[in-house]
């Protein structure tokens, strides 16, 4: 048994130097996910990222170089490329009268920063980014690490998880941030027109362990740019942080007309998310997310359905100097009624039409390794 | 993403040095092995002084979640909070780069906290 320095030591220990501005890193994703319908095509239906099945995964490998403002007029820059299954389905589907990819968005879903910012003196300081930046609206990140769970929710694979345009955020004061951005769609590699949409968010600490957020999306995201046919999108979250256990609800709703439907039918899709970890003791968590999706119209899962699912998640962590080491054991059970809904199974019903089920379970082993400098 | 590290001398005993009681011309009481983990359980018992029992890594861990989400002039709800032997591993995202430096000092200044590694990222 040690004797340590009470708090009054604590405080005597030395202020810290002025930190390297620039700082630099690297992050490895990989995994294996057990699929129980064992599906010839290896995927994961409706699933954006973790997209593969039943086969070694390297889902994600980034590098970065960042610098962030520190104080009035002082600029930063943030340039990142990332590879790995997790990057397909950055590219859009090329569709009629809505999405298609830009050119060279192939090659562009391995960008993800590219951005510069100044932090004007005003006020508190009100940053400025313009590029490729971060999305502005998930609780999840795009990047496992992040997360609680290693496979992402629905709602934040159908979300923006990276913006294309400018951005501003202003602290009003301790408890309260609001930001404001114009983008160039919903999809920043998606080119359905020439017109800006807009993005505003709201930050606030209602009380010290409480919080609340809403993020909006309003702009068109089709070729035909009549404002009846802009697309609306809310996120709201409430956050709550305990001392061993965080508990996050996530609800999204959107909806937009639809040009190339017969009767331009008001299209509409909604979901919500249960974000849950329990720090267990050293570097043990236990992270729990029950979740559902209904994708009405089929306007982003390209299926009209109703999904829900529960992921489990057991994480382990070390650090090792500037390395962070991460495994995760996760059991996610996923249900998908309605239309078209459903996972992919073994065998064909035809030759070319892979069979489908109602459900799917699947066991994850992860493996996350990052490097900061 | 940024990180800074801050390390303090490993704190060897902060306990001020006992003085003697024995009267002189006394006989000498010597202090066995017995003697020492009777004060110790002493200290560890009644938090005695500035001097305390080591804090595991989960008290560390709590003390320091509890002082950054109950600030009050910095909202640091998004900070996640790891220690290893007793080294705090600060992540996550905050509105202000004066808010990770906060976020910083409020970790150094829990007890127990032998080093700080900052990689709390402003967010754009």
């Amino acid at each position: 048994m040690a004797l340590c320095a009470g708090p009054a030591a604590a405080e005597s220990m030395p202020e810290k130097t002025e930190p390297n501005p620039w700082q630099y890193g690297a992050l490895l994703d990989v995994s294996y996910g057990l699929n129980f319908n064992f599906p010839e095509n290896h995927q994961f239906r409706s699933k954006q990222t973790t997209p593969r099945t039943n086969e070694f995964s390297p889902n994600m490998a980034l590098g970065y170089v960042h610098k962030e403002p520190h104080r009035a007029r002082d600029w930063g820059v943030e340039l990142a490329g990332q590879a790995g299954y997790d990057t397909d389905a950055l590219v859009p589907r090329e569709q009629e009268a809505r999405d298609r990819p830009v050119p060279g968005a192939d090659l562009l879903r391995h960008l993800a920063r590219a951005n510069v910012s100044y932090l004007a003196p005003i006020g508190s300081g009100l940053l400025l980014t313009a590029g490729l930046m971060k999305g502005y609206i998930n609780f999840e990140s795009f990047y496992a690490k992040q997360n609680f769970n290693y496979s992402r929710s629905y709602l934040t694979d159908y979300s923006p998880n990276f913006v294309f345009g400018v951005g501003s955020r202003y602290a009003i004061n301790h408890n309260v941030d609001v930001g404001f951005h114009v983008m160039n769609g919903f999809q920043h590699l998606a080119h359905a027109n020439d017109l800006p949409s807009y993005g505003a968010e709201l930050d606030w600490r209602v009380t010290k362990r409480l919080a609340v957020a809403q993020n909006l999306y309003y702009g068109p995201d089709q070729a035909d740019t009549s404002l009846r046919y802009w697309r609306f999108f809310s996120d709201t979250q409430v956050q709550w942080r305990g001392d061993e256990v965080t508990i996050v609800l996530a609800y999204d709703i959107g909806t937009e007309r639809a040009v190339d439907q017969p009767d331009q039918a008001r299209t509409f899709w909604t979901g919500a998310a249960l974000f849950t970890r329990w720090d267990l003791s050293g570097p043990w968590s236990l992270a729990v997310r029950p979740e559902w999706f209904w994708d009405r119209n089929g306007r982003l899962t390209e299926f009209e359905q109703l999904l829900w699912a529960v992921t489990t998640t057991l994480e382990y962590h070390r650090h090792v100097g500037p390395q962070l080491w991460l495994t995760r054991l996760e059991y996610r059970y996923d249900h998908s009624t309605g239309q078209d809904g459903g996972f992919f199974r073994d065998g064909d019903i035809a030759p070319g039409v892979p069979r489908l089920a109602s459900s799917q379970h699947l066991l994850l082993l992860s493996l996350i390794w990052a490097f900061d400098s | 993403m940024v990180q800074t590290v801050d390390r303090m001398d490993k704190p060897t005993s902060a306990c001020p040095p006992v003085k003697s009681t024995q009267r002189e011309g006394a006989p000498m009481i010597t202090a066995g092995p017995w003697t020492a983990l009777i004060v110790l359980i002493a200290f560890a018992i009644t938090g005695n002084g500035a001097c305390r029992v080591r804090k595991t890594d989960d008290e560390l861990g709590r003390a320091v979640k509890q002082a950054l989400y109950d600030e009050p002039a910095a909202n640091l709800l998004q900070v996640d909070v790891t220690v290893e032997s007793g080294t705090v591993y600060l992540s996550g995202e905050v509105d202000l780069y004066a808010f990770k430096e906060r976020a910083g000092q409020l970790a150094r200044g829990v007890g127990g906290v032998t080093a700080v590694v900052n990689k709390v990222q402003v967010q754009p």
